[in-house]
């Protein structure tokens, strides 16, 4: 019985003395939250801003529902110029980059970023010009806008697609977290 | 025209003392000189001394490239004394630079 | 009495708090050393393994370009661990490498700094970054840690990939290359795990026009041939920074040099992204990760690539 109480005392000591304590004094337990992921959406609890997503639904790097439409849009539909017209592409493109920009995936290529494209068919269209030189340009060529509009817009759309691709099986090229060889 | 420091290393180990040496030069030989639009300048003689004794010495022409480098041995009991490299350019510039031997 | 109980939770307490820190970086250690075994295992013998590791390299490239028998010290210098040729012009131009006027440099520019000597009053730290700020909830990288020593002495902030911020940082890669100390990152609470965990992600992550994740290139690329160059392995891809390159230094030796973080961005520029910011937060657990994967391998910076 003594044995007991002694053993109770030490126990109650060391926890409470115990200086591995998170700095918000919440105890060793937190350790777990580094590692479950209670809503299973792929994004640990500790990052997780939105912990109690419905279970299969598609997320962003925050934890939090991505916008769902992303993976079903049909990018080739929404990017037609010929049918929506160039503003109509471009707005999307704008919409869907800005995004896109806000999770940091935007799309750059040939020293050109998405926005970039944007901006220059946005001044060409202002000026009334048919042939779009983007600033930074590093391929020189002449574009039509009708071109950069569908470019911007498949890019806008592209980056998003493949960030929620991507957050499904990146572990699996990682030795020892999945890779296989 | 300002000439830039030559980079000298020399390490002696067990009687035999090896110096490896850059120069810092355009050498820009008569073809590459007139695509850049400039004068045609290169290093023509180099040499090395120690305590006045000749250790190593070249005549070069165009044929090397930017800041050449050279790399030389030679024997004797050099710990502690001064290696004086000198370079001579086409037009007439000349540079010395010293260095103790480790 | 007493003293027994002082002395059984004094113990209690040690071991709980071990436990404890040494969890944090279970699964960082488990990443690093898998990835060790596997550049090991690619590199034990190419020829032989072409077909798990190399199935696009010929022959002849295997058996008479590819270095075998490499262990975990060798990937230090990058490609030029494996890639014969490679080496060879690499020992040559390390006879008398460019980067040594630029170190002092960097040496007249930390002796000239009174800030700076009292921010890092030991030089050798160059192994140590990044780490992760307790207080801050933030990782700190070695360009951060000095910018926030220059803004607070009043100055305006270095620019973070070029001019003054590299030629300082090779100083000091060359002090501690000099003092043999190794690469020591460490992972001592949870949320500095999560960044880890965070910068994983993100090079493991496909991105970009071009798809590509780091790791297509560093990892299960380590070997093969982009065009006419090598790919480096990502063991000891942060080891020698700042960095030399051939490229950036041709005319002038003082552009050549440049921090981790402009050759991240370019990095990601070469998948298709526009990359993020050298001082935001995915750069720096970028960066955090990249580092813990080189941990115990000795620092050697600066040092020359292509």
């Amino acid at each position: 019985m003594k044995k007991l109480y002694s053993m109770a005392i030490i126990a109650g000591l060391a926890l409470s003395l115990s200086g591995c304590t998170t700095p918000n004094g919440s105890k060793i337990t937190s350790l777990s939250t580094a590692k479950t992921d209670k809503d299973k959406d792929g994004v640990m609890d500790i990052s997780d801003q939105c912990p109690n997503t419905v279970p299969g639904t598609t997320v962003s790097k925050d934890g939090c529902k991505i916008y769902t439409s992303v993976l079903d849009l049909n990018e080739r539909e929404l990017c037609d110029v010929k049918k929506h017209g160039v503003d109509q592409v471009l707005a999307t493109a704008s919409k869907y980059n800005n995004i896109a920009k806000e999770h940091g995936v935007e799309y750059k290529r040939q020293g050109v970023t998405t926005s970039g494209y944007i901006e220059a068919a946005k001044e060409a269209i202002a000026a009334g010009k048919t042939i779009v030189h983007p600033k930074g340009d590093k391929t020189k060529k002449d574009f039509t806008v009708e071109y950069v509009a569908q470019r911007a817009c498949k890019f806008g759309i592209g980056a998003l697609v493949l960030e929620a691709e991507g957050k499904k099986n990146w572990r699996e090229a990682v030795p020892g977290d999945g890779y296989k060889y | 025209m300002a000439t830039k420091k030559s980079r000298i290393k020399a390490k002696e180990k067990k009687g035999v003392t090896t110096a490896k040496i850059m120069a810092k030069h355009e050498m820009l030989s008569y073809d590459e000189a007139k695509r850049a639009k400039k004068e045609a300048n290169f290093i023509t003689y180099m040499v090395a001394k120690v305590d006045g004794v000749v250790v190593y010495e070249s005549s070069t022409s165009q044929f090397l490239s930017k800041n050449p480098f050279v790399s030389f041995k030679f024997k004797g009991e050099n710990k502690g004394k001064e290696l004086e490299f000198t370079w001579i350019d086409l037009k007439g510039n000349k540079r010395t630079d010293k260095k103790k031997i480790k | 009495m007493l003293l027994k109980i002082v002395k059984t939770t004094a113990l209690f307490t040690l071991t709980t708090c071990s436990l404890n820190a040494g969890e944090f970086n279970a699964q960082a250690e488990k990443d690093r050393l898998a990835l060790i075994d596997y550049m090991e295992a690619k590199f034990e013998d190419p020829l032989k393994n072409r077909y798990t590791f190399f199935p696009y390299s010929t022959d002849d490239e295997l058996e008479n370009n590819i270095e075998k028998g490499l262990t975990h010290e060798d990937f230090g210098i990058g490609n030029y661990s494996f890639s014969k040729q490679g080496k060879f012009s690499y020992d040559q131009i390390k006879e008398m490498p460019p980067y040594e006027e630029i170190v002092e440099s960097g040496e007249e520019l930390y002796n000239e700094n009174k800030a700076l000597q009292k921010c890092f009053p030991d030089v050798t730290i160059a192994g140590d970054y990044p780490y992760f700020d307790e207080e801050r909830k933030e990782v700190i990288s070695l360009t951060s840690a000095i910018n926030d020593c220059i803004v607070a002495s009043g100055e305006k902030k270095w620019n973070e990939k070029k001019g003054k911020m590299p030629i300082l940082q090779s100083y000091f890669a060359s002090a501690t290359t000099e003092a043999e100390k190794k690469v020591d990152i460490k992972i001592t609470s949870a949320e500095a795990a999560a960044a880890y965990e965070r910068g994983k992600e993100y090079y493991y992550t496909q991105r970009g026009y071009l798809k590509l994740s780091c790791a297509t290139c560093h990892v299960q690329g380590t070997g093969q041939r982009v065009r006419n160059e090598s790919l480096s392995p990502l063991l000891g891809h942060t080891t020698h920074f700042p960095v030399f390159r051939l490229k950036w230094g041709k005319d002038d030796v003082y552009k050549g040099i440049a921090t981790l973080e402009r050759r991240m961005a370019g990095c990601v520029k070469d998948q298709g992204q526009n990359p993020p910011k050298a001082s935001s937060k995915e750069m720096k657990e970028l960066l955090y990760f990249m580092a813990y994967m080189s941990n115990g391998m000795n620092v050697d910076g600066p040092d020359i690539r292509k």
